[in-house]
C-alpha cells in the first residue's frame, strides 16, 4: 500500500512530538502533533487518523482516556501508548483496553518505527483481507 | 524497631493494610510505587525493566546492569527509612527485600472475585475484562519476582505470616500484625541493626559505583562488614582497581576499602553462545558452586565466510546507555553501532551479568594462538571449557579439531582444559551419574557381601589347601582384586561428593 498514512502524536512535552514528527515524516507519513489533549480530541472529531501515538500521563486527560475517545469514533485506529512511568499494571491495563502497543520511555527511534510498521501492517491486513488470503 | 514488609498481588489489599496498620501504630509507610517514582526521577529505567517481561528487549538494549542499579537504589532507600525507626513497606515482593535483616514478612491475599471487583471499579473495566487483566498481570508479576529476586513470590517458606482477607477484615489483620510485630522475634537487636547498616553501606557503595561514569561498566561484587567495604573485580577489569577507592571516597560510614581480584574464573571458548543452551546451564551451575566469574571467548575460524563471522575482534564492555546531554523527551537516537550477529555473545553476557557471574567477553578470529594472545592476566583460570566449535565441519572433523584445540590450549595454559561434553561427566550430577552411583554402590556392597559371607572359602583360597596347590594364584588374584575394589570405592565416593556439590 503506497497510500500516505495519517498519524497523530500527542505528548505534553513538545520535544517528543518534534522528534517523532521528524522521524515519521521522513518515513513518508502525514503527521500532526499536539501537546494539549483537549485540542487533540477536537482534531479527532474532525479527522480520522490511522495511528495515534499518545503519552499516558498528561495534565488534563490521560492517554487511556484519549484512547477511549478515539475508539468511540473509529474502532480501527491503532493506538500506541508511550510513558515514562511504565509499570506492568499500566501496560496490561492499556493492552486490555485495546491499545495496539505500549512503549516505555526512553526508547530508541527504531522501536517506535518498528511498532508503527507493525500497526500499518495490521491496518493493511484488516483493510484488504482478500489480498492477504490470496498472498498466503 | 519494627520492620513490617507486606506483599500482595494487584488489588490484594496491601495498601489498605499498610494504611490501617500505620493509623494504628503511627509508623511511617513506604510503598513500591513511591520507590519507583524516586527511581524514575534518578533516571533509572524502571519502565524498560518492567516492559522487558512483556516484550523482549532489542539485542542492543542491555538491561542486566540497569536491574542491578534498580535493586541497589531501592535497597538504599529502604535501608535508610528502616534505620530511622519503625517502617511499614508494601509492595509486590517486600518480603524478599533486605535479605538477612530482621523483619516481619507478611503475605496477603484476597479472593479472586473480590480482586476482580476492585479492579473493575478502579480501572473502569467490565468484569470479564478485569478477570483477563488480573490473570495476565498475576503471571507477569510472578515472572518479575522470579527474575528480580530469583525466588517465587508465593513460596510460603519466605513468609512469617500469610493473611487471607476472605474472612478477616483489614482492621483485624492490622491488629494481628501489630500484636505479632511486638513479639521479641521481630524486634531489632544490636546485631540485626548491624546487618541492616552493612546492607545499607554495601548498597550505597554499589549504587555509587554504578552511577559513576568511571566505574559504570564494571562487574563488581560489593560487601560491607562493620564499615569495611570489600569490592571484588574480575581479572579483565583490573583497571578499575585504582578507580574504585576514588569513587567510594567520602562514603559516609566507610572506614576502609579493600579491592581484590576474583580468584576463581572459568574461561569458556565456543563458536556460538546461547544462554538457553545446556552448556550454559552446566557452566552456570559450576560457576555458582565455585563462586567463579565466567569469561566468554567467541572463536571464529578465519576460513568462515565474512558474513558468517559477524562482529569479530570486539571487546564487549556494556554500560548503561549514556544519559543524553540534550533533552530528547525519551526519544533516543538509534545506536550508531548495532551488532547484527555476534554469535549470541552479548545476550549470554547479559545473562551472566544478571546472575552476577560475568567475567567479560571477547569475539576473536583465528586459532588457539589467538586465544593465548587474548587470555586475561596470566591465563590463570580454574577451568577452561572448550564448547561447540567448528560447527560448519562434519562430526569427525569437528571432534578431531576440537580435541586438537583442547590439547594446544592445555599445553600452553596452566589451567585444566576440558570439552563441554566432559563437563557433565566430570562436574555435574545428572541421570547418568545417578545410575553410575547406584551401579557402583551395588557392586561394592556385593563384593563386600560375598567376601564376608564366604570367609571359609576365602581363607582356603588364601592359606588353605587350594593355596597349597597353586601358591602363585592368591597373590595374583589379590593383585587384581585390590585395584578393582579401589576403583569401585573411588567411583562411589567421587559421585557421592559430586552429589553434594563438593568437587
Amino acid at each position: 500500500m503506497s497510500e500516505t498514512r495519517k498519524i497523530l502524536i500527542l505528548d505534553d512535552e513538545p520535544i517528543v512530538g518534534e522528534r517523532l514528527k521528524t522521524l515519521l515524516a521522513k518515513d513518508g507519513h502525514y503527521v500532526e502533533v499536539f501537546t494539549d489533549p483537549r485540542l487533540a480530541i477536537q482534531r479527532l472529531e474532525e479527522k480520522t487518523f490511522d495511528i495515534i501515538v499518545s503519552d499516558i500521563r498528561m495534565r488534563e486527560l490521560d492517554g487511556i482516556q484519549v484512547m477511549n475517545q478515539v475508539f468511540q469514533k473509529s474502532k480501527k485506529t491503532k493506538v500506541i501508548l508511550i510513558t515514562g512511568y511504565a509499570t506492568l499494571e499500566l501496560a496490561r491495563e492499556s493492552l486490555t483496553k485495546g491499545a495496539f502497543d505500549f512503549i516505555a520511555k526512553p526508547f530508541k527511534s527504531n522501536e517506535i518505527r518498528t511498532t508503527i510498521g507493525r500497526a500499518l501492517e495490521a491496518l493493511d491486513n484488516e483493510e484488504s483481507p482478500r489480498s492477504r488470503t490470496t498472498s498466503m | 524497631m519494627a520492620l513490617v514488609m507486606i506483599s500482595s498481588l494487584y488489588q490484594g489489599g496491601r495498601e489498605d493494610l499498610a494504611r490501617e496498620l500505620a493509623a494504628k501504630t503511627g509508623w511511617p509507610t513506604l510503598s513500591r510505587e513511591e520507590l519507583l517514582e524516586s527511581a524514575k526521577e534518578e533516571g533509572i529505567k524502571v519502565g524498560r525493566l518492567e516492559m522487558s517481561l512483556i516484550k523482549r528487549p532489542s539485542s542492543s538494549e542491555k538491561l542486566a546492569r540497569e536491574k542491578k542499579l534498580y535493586l541497589a537504589f531501592i535497597t538504599v532507600n529502604l535501608c535508610r527509612k528502616a534505620l530511622e525507626g519503625n517502617l511499614i513497606y508494601s509492595g509486590r515482593a517486600g518480603h524478599l527485600m533486605l535479605p538477612g535483616c530482621h523483619k516481619l514478612r507478611v503475605g496477603l491475599s484476597a479472593p479472586l472475585d473480590i480482586r476482580t471487583k476492585r479492579t473493575a471499579k478502579a480501572l473502569n473495566m467490565e468484569m470479564e475484562q478485569a478477570e483477563n487483566y488480573l490473570a495476565q498481570l498475576d503471571e507477569d508479576i510472578d515472572r518479575w519476582i522470579r527474575q528480580t529476586h530469583h525466588a517465587s513470590g508465593q513460596d510460603p517458606t519466605k513468609f512469617d505470616i500469610f493473611i487471607n482477607l476472605e474472612n478477616m477484615s483489614v482492621h483485624n489483620a492490622a491488629e494481628t500484625l501489630h500484636a505479632i510485630s511486638q513479639l521479641p522475634e521481630y524486634q531489632g537487636t544490636l546485631s540485626s541493626t548491624r546487618v541492616l547498616e552493612d546492607l545499607y553501606l554495601s548498597a550505597q557503595a554499589e549504587l555509587k559505583l554504578i552511577m559513576d561514569e568511571r566505574t559504570t561498566g564494571a562487574d563488581l561484587r560489593v560487601k560491607a562488614d562493620t564499615g569495611f567495604i570489600s569490592v571484588t573485580y574480575p581479572p579483565h577489569q583490573e583497571h578499575f582497581k585504582q578507580l574504585i577507592p576514588e569513587v567510594l571516597s567520602g562514603l559516609e560510614g566507610c572506614r576502609e576499602i579493600h579491592c581484590t581480584m576474583a580468584a576463581t574464573n572459568i574461561l569458556w571458548v565456543q563458536e556460538l553462545f546461547d544462554p538457553k543452551s545446556e552448556n550454559f546451564h552446566h557452566i552456570m551451575q559450576l560457576a555458582q558452586r565455585w563462586g567463579a566469574a565466567v569469561e566468554l571467548m567467541r572463536l571464529v575460524s578465519p576460513s568462515e565466510p565474512l558474513d558468517e563471522r559477524g562482529a569479530v575482534d570486539m571487546e564487549y564492555d556494556f554500560g548503561r546507555w549514556d544519559c543524553p546531554e540534550i533533552d530528547d523527551g525519551g526519544v533516543e537516537d538509534d545506536d550508531p553501532l548495532v551488532v547484527i550477529n555476534d554469535g549470541g555473545l552479548s545476550t549470554t553476557i547479559e545473562e551472566l551479568i544478571d546472575k552476577g557471574r560475568c567475567g567479560g567477553g571477547v569475539s576473536i578470529c583465528g586459532g588457539y594462538d589467538k586465544i593465548l594472545e587474548r587470555v586475561q592476566g596470566d591465563g590463570d583460570y580454574a577451568l577452561v571449557v572448550v564448547g561447540d566449535m567448528f560447527l560448519s565441519k562434519g562430526k569427525s572433523t569437528r571432534t578431531r579439531r576440537t580435541r586438537e584445540l583442547t590439547m594446544n590450549i592445555r599445553d600452553r595454559l596452566k589451567a585444566p582444559v576440558i570439552t563441554a561434553d566432559e563437563l557433565e561427566s566430570k562436574f555435574m550430577f545428572g541421570k547418568r551419574q545417578a545410575v553410575n552411583l547406584v551401579g557402583y554402590s551395588v557392586a561394592v556392597v556385593l563384593l563386600y557381601y560375598l567376601v564376608f559371607t564366604h570367609q571359609d572359602q576365602v581363607s582356603a583360597f588364601l592359606s588353605g589347601p587350594l593355596h597349597e596347590k597353586a601358591k602363585w594364584l592368591a597373590p595374583l588374584v589379590i593383585f587384581m582384586f585390590i585395584p578393582v575394589i579401589a576403583y569401585l570405592y573411588g567411583a562411589v565416593t567421587g559421585l557421592a561428593l559430586k552429589l553434594i556439590n563438593i568437587d
